[in-house]
């Protein structure tokens, strides 16, 4: 019995010393985790997202995997002059070793224009195999690049996608990732529109989302085959009316190419909000 | 200095080839040669914590209850190393993070903690898990060299000459590591018998 709680204090004390070096441990390294992974999610936005400087997060509701109401957040990008190019988001498909976490980039038409893994639990030499630029992820890039409508299965579920071997569940999940995103692009068209419309909101613009015009049909067809009968611009050159503090620019849309007006635009470090 | 403590380990008593020890991440890590060497880098590094500090605390832990506080103490220390890596060497943290999970099933490290680190002074502890480390490092080197090589057509991510074109993908799936493993054990048995018979 005195052996007992003898050899019970001992352990207490070790794990009360474990407990208190991985509270500090976590005090330390915490805000720095968070902060690296922030600026890397900040480049891989505008890696999956080429040419947006500014993102500004927009909130949706979703239902998360258990099917609980969640929140999720859906940046929109935008040029330097504040044109709409598209959204990224981070969707999280559950994968062989855990939840794989990918950044993937919508264009305004809803083509993927990007797509990058952040982090995965999933086999080293197998499932890892997902991110390879020459292999998976490449011949993934390749396939969307290609034009055509794909499906995005892997081939074994009758889809377009070729599996790597000996990986199927990862590369099921990298599939399953595309179409969550997709299709929260889709279920959420309306609103991202509508802040399309409205443009970047540098801090105090006066075009906030509550005065921001509806979403409307853009001015011309979209070149490209969307997947949607959607109000969505062409990513090209359709300017965007451009609310800003300058003095607000006609939204009459001018010849393309031509940038719409040659606005102050203002220096937002990192890419607006968080 | 005791140096035997640290070659022991490479030969003698390899820990995936002898000990058989940790031939969990040994079979599913060895599928490239980058991997090994990463998979072998962060568990040595683990085992040289490890052991140093199982060693120190040798002497107050009781007999009974040893088994817990070692895992408590490696448990702690792998945690540690994570968040410490991702915090202040993010690079390589993202490189070798992803093997940090699998250092928890590698069965080497308690092993030596047990038989070695609790019955010898700090330095040997040290040299015993540099030793280890490394012959777990060469091991799966040797693993990966095979299976990358034969499975992929590749060496350290470099295409090769004649099978570069038609690799064996059975070589990089569990049935490869076990056939790549099984033989070199029995090599490695032959040799350490006396050779040619």
């Amino acid at each position: 019995m005195n052996d007992m709680i003898q050899t019970g204090k001992y352990l207490f004390f070790i794990s009360a010393v474990a407990g208190l070096l991985l509270a500090f441990t976590e005090m330390v390294t915490g805000p720095r985790i968070a902060e690296n992974n922030r600026l890397v999610l900040e480049k891989a936005r505008r890696e999956v997202l080429p040419g947006a400087e500014r993102f500004d997060s927009l909130e949706v509701a979703a239902t998360d995997d258990a099917g609980q109401p969640a929140t999720l957040s859906i940046s929109l990008g935008f040029d330097p002059q504040g044109r709409f190019l598209g959204t990224v988001q981070t969707v999280s498909p559950k994968g062989y070793g855990g939840a794989i976490d990918m950044v993937l980039g919508l264009k305004a038409d809803g083509a993927i224009s990007g797509v990058k893994i952040q982090s995965m639990r999933e086999t080293p030499g197998l499932g890892t195999k997902l991110n390879d630029p020459e292999g998976f992820l490449g011949r993934f890039l390749a396939l969307v690049q290609g034009g055509k409508p794909a499906r995005f299965h892997v081939k074994k579920d009758g889809g377009d996608v070729d599996a790597i071997t000996a990986a199927t569940i990862s590369s099921r999940a990298f599939c399953k990732g595309i179409r969550d995103g997709m299709k929260r692009f889709q279920d959420n068209q309306a609103a991202i529109q509508a802040r399309a419309q409205s443009g970047p909101a540098p801090t105090g613009a006066p075009g906030s989302p509550t005065t921001g015009t509806a979403p409307q049909p853009a001015p011309a067809p979209t070149p490209t085959p969307t997947p949607a009968p959607s109000p969505s611009p062409a990513p090209g050159p359709e300017p965007m009316p451009i609310p800003t503090p300058a003095p607000a620019p006609t939204p009459v849309p001018p010849a393309p190419d031509a940038v719409p007006v040659p606005l102050p635009a203002p220096a937002v470090p990192q890419g607006g909000t968080q | 200095m005791n140096w035997k403590e640290l070659t022991k380990g490479i030969w003698a008593e390899n820990p995936i080839f002898v000990i058989m020890l940790g031939c969990c991440p040994a079979l599913a890590v060895s599928t490239s040669m980058a991997n090994a060497i990463g998979m072998g880098i962060a568990a040595t590094f683990v085992l040289i914590g490890s052991n140093l500090i199982i060693s120190l605390i040798r002497a107050g832990v009781p007999d009974k209850i040893r088994i817990p506080v070692y895992i408590v103490v490696i448990a702690t220390f792998v945690t540690m190393v994570d968040k410490f890596m991702a915090a202040f060497t993010p690079a390589l943290s993202e490189k070798l993070g992803i093997f940090i999970p699998l250092i928890v099933v590698n069965c080497i490290i308690l092993g030596r903690a047990e038989a070695f680190a609790n019955k010898n002074t700090p330095l040997d502890s040290i040299l015993d898990a540099i030793g280890m480390g490394l012959g777990f490092t060469i091991a799966l080197s040797l693993i990966a060299t095979f299976r990358e090589v034969l499975g992929e057509g590749k060496f350290f991510g470099i295409p090769v000459p004649l099978v570069r074109n038609d690799p064996c993908l059975l070589m990089i799936m569990a049935p490869g590591g076990f056939f790549v493993f099984g033989l070199l054990m029995a090599w490695k048995r032959h040799m350490a018998a006396g050779g040619a018979k």
